[in-house]
């Protein structure tokens, strides 16, 4: 999708203003949090857990053509097809050929962040196909035309209500007219609308949350079952994977998963754990008849030589997000492209570059809650921290901000007019505010004001100078 | 297409600033345990038998179970199961089980895949693992892997002997299984489907079965 | 309780520990806008057993450069303050975010090895004065009283990166008369992140406002906290709020320093506190 990044301030303010947003977005906050503190309170080795999956993520990245060759080898053995994409293009290329060559015409999709990245429903689209979302949340926001908004629940930023009028236009045709209130009988509306699909469909694709190197496995993980639908009724099975995804065996894809839902959505084990290997066998009575996998790298081998490793660790858990203050305050769709949240802000500039989307790494706080939810301990923070650097290398920053920092490196670096500019200031400051203490607003300040907040003012004196006169009184 | 993939393996190796590994360190990488070369860590469970951990893990994600003593016991138990939902007895029956005496209990099976129509799907789960009650079933001729998802109720056949601990141990118990290797699916089921995508609303029953119910034969 | 005397523990009065000099790293914050964080600090540290040094050619800590990418400026600065303190038997401040920069000298030098190792040593001895206090001079008790009930905010970078959390807390439970809110959420950063409030101020007002209102929630009369950004923050927001919450920095409480206007408060002390 076209990239929204460059417009975050603006969409990051009409989200705080939108109030059903902000509804949506109350009721998500504690939500996810509790539940994952408790899921994994609940688990002593989750600290030892997490360690294993970063070593079994190190060691896999370090010998990535190794582990891609065994995977793609034992895929082709069990009768299937790997396909390799170096760009979102090629990868829009391959599905498509794909879909024409088995002459579908309609296509059922699981949740895929990486069918989201590179733009495969557009594609599909485009070539004539019909292709219908299967995951609840993403077939939501397929109806309503939008990307989605978080990486497990794409349609986290909708209520109930816009959720009921969706379906309300999109299901008449379906002869389905009475207009819903309760979310059972919305989830049967939709479970009943995408039964129909799911038989009728020719094509089925699917993300994967890993690839298992030693059998030639993709896993994916679902609550809803729709996943396995998708991938078991069409007699086509169609897996797209990021490069990263690939793990050596099933044990390695077991301690991941044990992190996995905890840190999604605090559960123990997601509903469906789902292993496919290949198309049907010979005397199966169901299953596809063909498989293909898509490994897209579109990026990722970059990121793989540079500061950036660590980020390909990321197994989309979307823990990240749920504990970020400025996601909980604007949700995703002010990130303006697919990932949001800190993931996103780190891999939308890797992504369509530092100039459509420098914002993304500058709002944040700094404040650390992600990297220390992390299952796989990526240093998000530091991530945020180096693109900066490079946005600030590049000249790409705002130039009154360069002058500052110039200004204040100078200023720090010479202590004896630091003490006095200082002392000035806080002089200055503590008598323009008078007896009230504080300002509620100062000219050249406007910033902090628009904040919705006063500044107190200083007591007066500098530190040092109090304390040099206290040294002088003691002399 | 092969060009893909040598366009994507070489700017793998340049990125990890390397050529291409030989031979030896190959064997080596092949010959490891796994990523990390070591134990799988594996979480320590709850004190209690098998059976009462696994059946802990089921129920706390909204599964239910019975025990039985033996596999004749199987169609009058689901037969109980559906005059107690209020349903038809009738069933989508895995061929696997399709021995039993379901006349006998008085339920009409069909046997082999499901293409939606029916209320109930009967299949047979290979492993059962403790630690978070759930069931791993392997797709083949005798157990299709429709009756998993399509119908309302699913209902598992599991042997007391089949639960594991761990899900590694099924691993374990797969790669002895040798040459034929993994079949093409493997459906770790951990409750019945549910949904929170409408307002973080859980709820039953999204695609899949609205409840999951296992037969745990002794 | 022994009065005049705060109590410190096992970790004070051995060998050559018997009385470290400590260099005060005070913060531009506390600089200019609070020189009663500074002095509550000094005479926490003189009562921990330490001999307490202010060098005067400190300035700041750098993370302004640091964290808006100027790399190179920030090394400048942090030069600056090596040369100043390195050659002290600790370095303190009233700050975990300012600490927490100190402690991250070293990465700014990855290819000037002489530096890095100069980094490397005065980051090992560099610490936030409350956790400090406790866990390095081994202090258990405080001598003073402060009879309100208080809420406290954790700031993120003290809780993050230097796991502080219980020892403010601990100290704290042995002012006399001083009762403890826990604040929901406190875990939760408010929204200031250095020039974060600035460049998005929107977001950061959102994000201030939502603790405002949990620590409004507590009913207590005043907050506190161990960094003096995040405190101009939430004062300024409750101001603008027009509440009636006191702002201080835990310090000054534990200091027995508390007894004139908080951070936002007018002139005059309110009331006779
Ligand atoms: S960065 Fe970490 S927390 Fe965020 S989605 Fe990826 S794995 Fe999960």
């Amino acid at each position: 999708m076209e990239p929204l990044s460059h417009a975050f301030k603006e969409r990051s303010v009409w989200a705080l203003q939108d109030e059903t947003l902000q509804v949506a977005l109350n009721r998500a906050k504690d939500g996810f949090a509790v539940k994952r503190a408790k899921a994994v309170g609940a688990l002593p080795e989750f600290e030892s857990l997490r360690d294993r999956a970063v070593d079994i993520k190190n060691h896999t990245l370090e010998n990535l053509d190794h582990y891609l060759e065994r995977y793609a080898d034992a895929v082709e053995r069990s009768g299937g097809k790997v396909h390799w994409a170096s760009s979102a293009e090629d990868a829009r290329r391959i599905v498509v050929e794909i879909c024409q060559a088995s002459g579908a015409r309609m296509i059922t999709k699981g949740k895929s962040m990486v069918g989201e990245e590179v733009g495969v429903n557009g594609a599909l689209e485009e070539a004539g196909f019909e292709v219908v979302e299967t995951d609840l949340g993403e077939y939501i926001i397929q109806l309503a035309h939008e990307p989605p908004s978080h990486i497990i629940v794409p349609a986290v930023h909708k209520t109930r209500g816009q959720i009921a009028d969706l379906f309300h236009q999109n299901h008449q045709k379906y002869g389905l007219t009475r207009k819903l209130a309760e979310v059972p009988e919305m989830v049967n509306e939709a479970r009943q609308v995408l039964r129909d699909k799911y038989l009728a469909a020719d094509v089925g694709i699917t993300g994967a949350n890993f690839l298992i190197a030693e059998s030639g496995t993709s896993v994916i993980v679902t609550n809803e079952g729709n996943g396995d639908l998708t991938c078991s009724l069409p007699k086509v099975h169609i897996v797209t994977a990021g490069i990263e995804k690939v793990v050596p065996t099933a044990e390695d894809a077991s301690t991941l998963l044990r992190l996995l839902g905890r840190s999604a959505t605090g559960q123990d084990m997601t509903t469906y754990t789902t292993f496919t290997t290949g198309p049907k066998r010979s005397g199966d009575t169901d299953g596809p008849e063909e498989y293909h996998v898509v490994l897209i790298d579109n990026g990722r081998t970059t990121m793989l030589g540079d500061q950036f490793r660590e980020m390909l660790r990321c197994i989309r858990c979307g823990a990240c997000m749920n504990h970020c203050p400025v996601y909980g305050a604007i949700g995703g769709h002010a990130y303006g492209w697919v990932y949001p949240g800190p993931m996103g802000s780190v891999l939308t500039p890797l992504a369509v570059g530092l100039k459509e989307a420098g914002n993304l790494p500058n709002a944040c706080t700094l404040n650390g809650h992600c990297a220390e939810v992390c299952p796989v301990r990526i240093p998000l923070p530091d991530l945020l921290r180096t693109l900066r650097h490079r946005e600030y290398q590049l000249r790409l920053g705002l130039k009154p901000m360069r002058w500052g920092l110039a200004a204040w490196v100078w200023f720090t670096t010479h202590p004896r007019i630091y003490r006095m500019g200082t002392r000035v200031q806080a002089r200055m400051l503590a008598l323009l505010a008078g007896r009230k203490g504080r300002f509620r607003r100062m000219p050249l300040a406007g910033s902090w004001f628009r904040g919705g907040r006063d500044l107190p003012a200083p007591q007066g004196e500098t530190f040092m100078a109090v304390w040099q006169r206290r040294q002088r009184g003691k002399g | 297409m092969s060009g893909g993939r040598e366009q994507v393996l070489a700017a793998i190796r340049r990125s990890l600033g390397r050529g291409a590994l030989g031979a030896d360190a190959r064997a080596a990488l092949d010959a490891r345990r796994g990523a990390t070369d070591s134990e799988p860590l594996l979480p320590k469970l709850p004190k209690g038998t098998s059976a009462q951990v696994f059946r802990d893990g089921l129920e706390k994600v909204s599964g239910t179970m019975s025990e039985l003593t033996a596999l004749d016991e199987v169609p009058g138990a689901v037969a109980g199961y559906l005059a107690g939902h209020g349903l038809a007895l009738e069933a989508a029956v895995a061929p696997s089980l399709e021995t039993l005496d379901w006349a006998g209990a008085g339920i009409t099976p069909s046997v082999g895949p499901t293409r939606g129509g029916d209320f109930a799907g009967v299949s047979h789960a290979w492993r059962g693992v403790a630690e978070s009650g759930s069931l791993v079933l392997l797709s083949g001729p005798d157990n299709p892997t429709s009756l998993n998802f399509l119908p309302d109720h699913h209902l598992v056949v599991l042997r007391a002997q089949d639960l594991v601990p761990h899900l590694e141990q099924a691993w374990a118990a797969l790669r002895e299984q040798g040459e034929e290797g993994w079949p093409r699916t493997v459906n770790v089921i951990t409750g019945p489907s549910r949904t929170a995508d409408i307002e973080l609303t859980i709820q039953l029953g999204a695609h899949g079965p609205r409840s999951l119910h296992v037969l745990l034969v002794d | 309780m022994n009065p005049g005397a705060d109590s410190v523990g096992a970790g004070a009065g051995s060998g050559a520990d018997a009385r470290p000099r400590v260099a005060l790293f005070v913060t531009c914050l506390a600089n200019i806008y609070r020189p009663n964080v500074g002095l509550a600090a000094v005479a926490l540290l003189e009562r921990a057993g330490c001999t307490v040094e202010v060098p005067l050619t400190q300035t700041c800590c750098g993370q302004p450069s640091y964290n808006n990418g100027d790399l190179d400026g920030a090394a400048k600065t942090a030069r600056q303050t090596i040369e100043a303190f390195e050659d002290f038997d600790y370095v303190v401040a009233p700050s975990g975010s300012c600490g927490g920069m100190l402690r991250d000298f070293p990465r700014l030098f990855a290819s000037e090895p002489g530096w890095q190792q100069r980094a490397r040593a005065m980051a090992e001895k560099t610490y936030e004065l409350i956790s400090f206090l406790t866990d390095i001079r081994g202090m258990t008790s405080v001598d003073a009283a402060y009879p309100h009930r208080v809420t406290y905010h954790d700031s993120c970078h003290g809780l993050r990166a230097l796991g502080i959390k219980e020892q403010p807390r601990r100290l704290l439970g042995t002012v006399r008369g001083l009762e403890l809110a826990e604040l929901a959420d406190s875990e939760i950063c408010c929204g200031f992140g250095g020039t974060f409030c600035v460049k998005y101020p929107e977001i950061s007002g959102r994000m201030v406002s939502d603790k405002a209102a949990a620590i409004n929630a507590t009913e207590a009369e005043v907050l506190l906290g161990g960094d003096l950004g995040c405190l101009l923050n939430i004062a300024g927001r409750l101001g603008r709020e027009g509440g009636r919450v006191r702002v201080y920095h835990v310090a000054e409480v534990l200091a027995g320093m508390a007894d004139v206007p908080g951070l936002g408060d007018p002139r005059q002390p309110k009331g006779g506190s």
